[in-house]
């Protein structure tokens, strides 16, 4: 995970804009009807790195024996 | 009940659906039993919430850069917690959204009829018996250790004549695994509900209902930003390229939604 990895890019007309740079490579651009705290934006950061990242599905159930 | 607290880590691997081939792995789940109360959480979660606390004022704004940079370390996005009151025979829910938080408000425990089934196999260094019930909507199949006299288990499975250590469902949409076991001195309970709950906005709903926005945001990603508070999404590659941002996903609760009807 990337510290820090939310920043405000823009402002305009009550409208705030947030860039997330996620460990996969994507690049989120978020709309905040608000300004968001730094404990909002890192908890945002989680969410979105779990929704566009977390997809890899490899797990195999173990035997008992 | 064991009168020692005891906290025991778990796998849980899940499905979004059936016709998945390999399930999704959380390895960092624990159980926790104090006394009369039983608590299922993400230990990363707890982690992350813990080091919050430290990092951010009551504003939300950095209060502790070094705390800060250590909860960057941690994921809070598995934010599901359930709470057994055996005392009660009563369970609660909760699920949060950022620092929305929806809690489940006490419901009956359902008991399992587990059907003691005549095997015994080991895992983990355990040896197991297999017990068989309709739960929450869902037939599962567990295997218990009797070397821990500890009547509950991952999730909301309990009541079987020992420590579930192993269980799935009928249709291989979820399993848990036992990794470890330790008797521990002091709980964690209360940090725990504390840090959850910290600078929150509570919603206090009954489960069916928790269930259903949950169920509801994990599947449909504008209503999980409506409760977030927050705009759209624009999604671009690792070349600068937009993409088209996904709205909807597959999800499977652990409650089956027929339970409910």
């Amino acid at each position: 995970m990337l510290i820090a990895s939310a920043t405000i890019v823009a402002f305009a007309a009550h409208v705030y804009y947030y860039c997330f740079v996620l460990s996969c490579g994507y690049t989120i651009e978020q709309e905040s009807p608000r300004e968001l705290t730094s404990e909002e934006l890192l908890q945002i950061n989680d969410l979105l790195e779990e929704i566009y990242c977390g997809g890899g599905s490899n797990a195999e159930v173990p035997e008992l024996m | 009940m064991a009168q020692q607290n005891i906290r025991i880590s778990y796998a849980f691997l899940s499905k979004s659906d059936v016709s998945e081939a390999k399930y999704k792995a959380h390895m960092d789940m624990k159980l926790e039993v104090s006394g009369p109360d039983a608590f299922f959480y993400s230990e990363e979660m707890f982690l992350a919430d813990s080091l919050s606390a430290i990092a951010f004022g009551n504003d939300g704004g950095i209060a502790d850069l070094s705390a800060y940079e250590e909860r960057g370390m941690h994921s809070s996005a598995n934010t599901e917690l359930y709470h057994i009151d055996f005392s009660s025979g009563s369970y609660q829910s909760y699920y949060r959204l950022i620092n929305n938080v929806f809690i489940g408000e006490k419901e009956p425990l359902d008991f399992p009829a587990w059907v003691l089934v005549d095997s015994t196999k080991t895992f983990g260094g355990y040896n197991c018996k297999k017990a068989e019930a309709e739960y929450m909507g869902r037939q599962w199949s567990v295997w218990y250790t009797e070397e821990i006299p500890v009547n509950a288990g991952p999730w909301l499975l309990f009541g079987a004549p020992g420590l579930i250590v192993y269980a799935s469902d009928s249709d291989n949409l979820f399993n848990f695994y036992i990794l470890n076991q330790e008797y521990i001195p002091e709980s964690r309970l209360p940090l725990l509900e504390k840090n959850y709950l910290r600078n929150a906005k509570v919603q206090r709903i009954s489960v069916k209902d928790l269930e259903t926005v949950k169920t509801r945001a994990n599947r449909d990603l504008d209503y999980m930003k409506q409760l977030m508070g927050v705009g759209s999404t624009t999604v671009r590659d690792r070349n600068g390229n937009m993409m088209q941002d996904k709205r909807f996903r597959k999800y499977q609760p652990l409650t089956s939604e027929s339970y409910w009807k």
